[in-house]
């Protein structure tokens, strides 16, 4: 059911063309460890793209090559025809583990962008300010980060990405490190802000979960040195509302990512062919 | 700062210590025949004495102001330089190995050439601090460029920062803890080195109290003396981790 192939095709937006990323070994005079291996994709403009596969495969990695901050050894991006060549300031990152800076407060951290542009600091102030209430936040704009809970941080780090009002949303396992309840909370949050400002969003988790929940597309990676194996669509009606998690069809497709990526993860590439009979292709 | 009544319990002990160490003595310092080490009411009289007639506080001004001028310049060259050898590689191959060297000598055998090189004026003095407190400041500052997060750093790059605003935004905010720690320290040694400069390299302001007053045999002046540069002392210090706890608020009270 996932294989749905060639929709009339939306112009690509994002194009990943041939990257291959070698890491050095974690011990000296091993050959280089392959992470990447020549992978190929293509993102529309609005798309919300799941990148999900085994632990350590490289998912963080693609994304960071996509945004700019490494480099690829071979290949390259390119967004809306321009070649990637470093961050950008209308391409936003979250992080795992939040990344605030502790000596800012939570309205300094969100305005931090702001400012580094040369915003003047009446309206990078505003702007912060009503982020952060839009994140329900109002009232800690001058707390620190130490004196925030894990799911406040996050949201803060969100805002402090939505803040330069970013073309793209690069997100790396943003809820990886929160509580169960939390985690549902912000995936509903972020639902209601994507929704909201329509921007298009890679988002890197090993939680098939919120990869059906959240995504339009899945894009499942193999075990390193890593290609897309497949790719899933998912059909589900936006908005996204938590009683889709009980439906039917959300399972299914919760199993059959669940099922790929284990048998991603069982069949180490190293010793057998990496391509997966269902790969799908891109663009 | 502590708000007084918060934490009784530990006031009571501070001044219930002070106090044995202040009878225990006077108890020692009125055995009989006992002369080096004169008791605290005896200590005292001469200590007010000596700042009523103007001499002790004169001194301390003059031998503060070596230590301040001193301090400032080791501020700026140990700060600056510890920027520099955490950052260039080549920097830190050739000045780290003299930096340890220095650090672990005693300065103070280093009179003799300060006082051959710059002469026994006021140039002297203020080399001899800078000597004294330049090293800790540079050796924190390092430390602390060097335990700079990456991921903040990767964090502001993702925002398209620019290497200076990276630097301005992240290292500078996370080095500041150990800068002003490496400060603190430098102007207890800064202090400790005027004080050394005027009793070794050019005798004067506390130094030349100090060794008049010993020189005379004036044990209960030489005690004031002594008393009185080591409550300068703590007081120096205190002040320097006041500011040093009041600018890095956003670590909380618990790192303290």
């Amino acid at each position: 059911m996932e294989e749905r192939d060639a929709r009339p095709a939306a112009p690509p937006y994002i194009q990943v063309h041939g990257i291959t990323k070698r890491f050095p070994a974690a011990l000296k005079g091993q050959a280089l460890v392959t992470v990447l291996d020549q992978v190929e994709t293509s993102i529309a403009r609005g798309e919300f793209v799941v990148l999900i596969g085994p632990s350590g495969c490289g998912k963080s990695t693609l994304l960071r090559i996509m945004n700019g901050l490494i480099p690829a050894d071979e290949g390259r991006v390119t967004i809306d025809g321009a070649t990637v060549q470093g961050p950008a300031g209308d391409r936003g990152m979250v992080f795992q583990s939040f990344n605030l800076f502790p000596w800012r407060t939570a309205l300094q951290n969100v305005a931090f962008g702001l400012e580094l542009h040369g915003v003047g600091s009446q309206e990078r102030d505003g702007r912060a300010r009503r982020l952060l209430a839009a994140m329900g936040l109002g009232g800690f704009e001058n707390y620190y980060p130490r004196q925030l809970s894990g799911g406040m941080q996050q949201r803060v780090g969100l805002a402090r990405a939505l803040a330069i009002d970013p073309e793209i949303l690069f997100m790396d396992e943003p809820f990886g490190s929160l509580d169960a309840q939390t985690k549902l909370l912000m995936q509903d949050e972020l639902e209601t802000i994507v929704q909201r400002h329509k921007r298009t969003v890679v988002f890197v988790t090993h939680d098939m979960e919120e990869a059906v929940f959240l995504a339009d597309r899945i894009l499942i990676m193999s075990q390193r040195p890593a290609k897309i194996i497949e790719e899933v669509r998912v059909d589900l009606p936006r908005p996204r509302m938590d009683h889709m998690r009980a439906a039917p069809e959300f399972g299914e497709l919760k199993a059959h990512i669940w099922n790929q990526v284990r048998t991603a993860q069982e069949f180490r590439p190293t010793i057998g062919a990496v391509d997966h009979p269902t790969a799908a292709t891109h663009g | 700062m502590r708000i007084p009544g918060v934490d009784v319990r530990f006031a009571i002990i501070r001044i219930a210590s002070t106090a044995a160490l202040f009878t225990a003595w006077e108890w020692y310092g009125s055995q009989p025949g006992q002369f080096a080490l004169p008791p605290p009411s005896k200590v005292f009289p001469a200590l007010v004495e000596s700042i009523v007639d103007g001499g002790l506080v004169q001194a301390a001004i003059g031998t503060l102001w070596v230590g301040a001028v001193g301090f400032s310049i080791a501020a700026v060259l140990g700060v600056t330089l510890g920027l520099v050898i955490a950052n260039v590689s080549w920097a830190d191959n050739t000045l780290t190995p003299l930096v340890n060297a220095a650090y672990a000598a005693p300065i103070t055998m280093l009179v003799p050439i300060i006082g051959i090189y710059t002469g026994l004026g006021f140039t002297g003095k203020v080399t001899l601090v800078v000597l004294f407190a330049f090293f800790v400041i540079l050796i924190n500052t390092e430390a602390g460029v060097r335990q700079v997060r990456e991921d903040l750093v990767e964090t502001a790059r993702s925002f398209e920062a620019s290497r200076i605003q990276i630097a301005r935004h992240v290292m500078l905010p996370s080095t500041m803890p150990f800068i002003l720690n490496g400060l603190r320290l430098g102007v207890g040694r800064a202090v400790r080195g005027a004080i050394v400069a005027e009793l070794l390299l050019l005798v004067s302001n506390l130094g030349l109290f100090l060794i008049r007053a010993g020189a005379t045999f004036n044990m209960p002046r030489l005690m004031a003396g002594i008393f009185f540069t080591m409550l300068m002392g703590y007081a120096v210090m205190w002040f320097a981790g006041y500011l040093e706890r009041r600018s890095l608020r956003w670590r909380g009270e618990a790192t303290y």
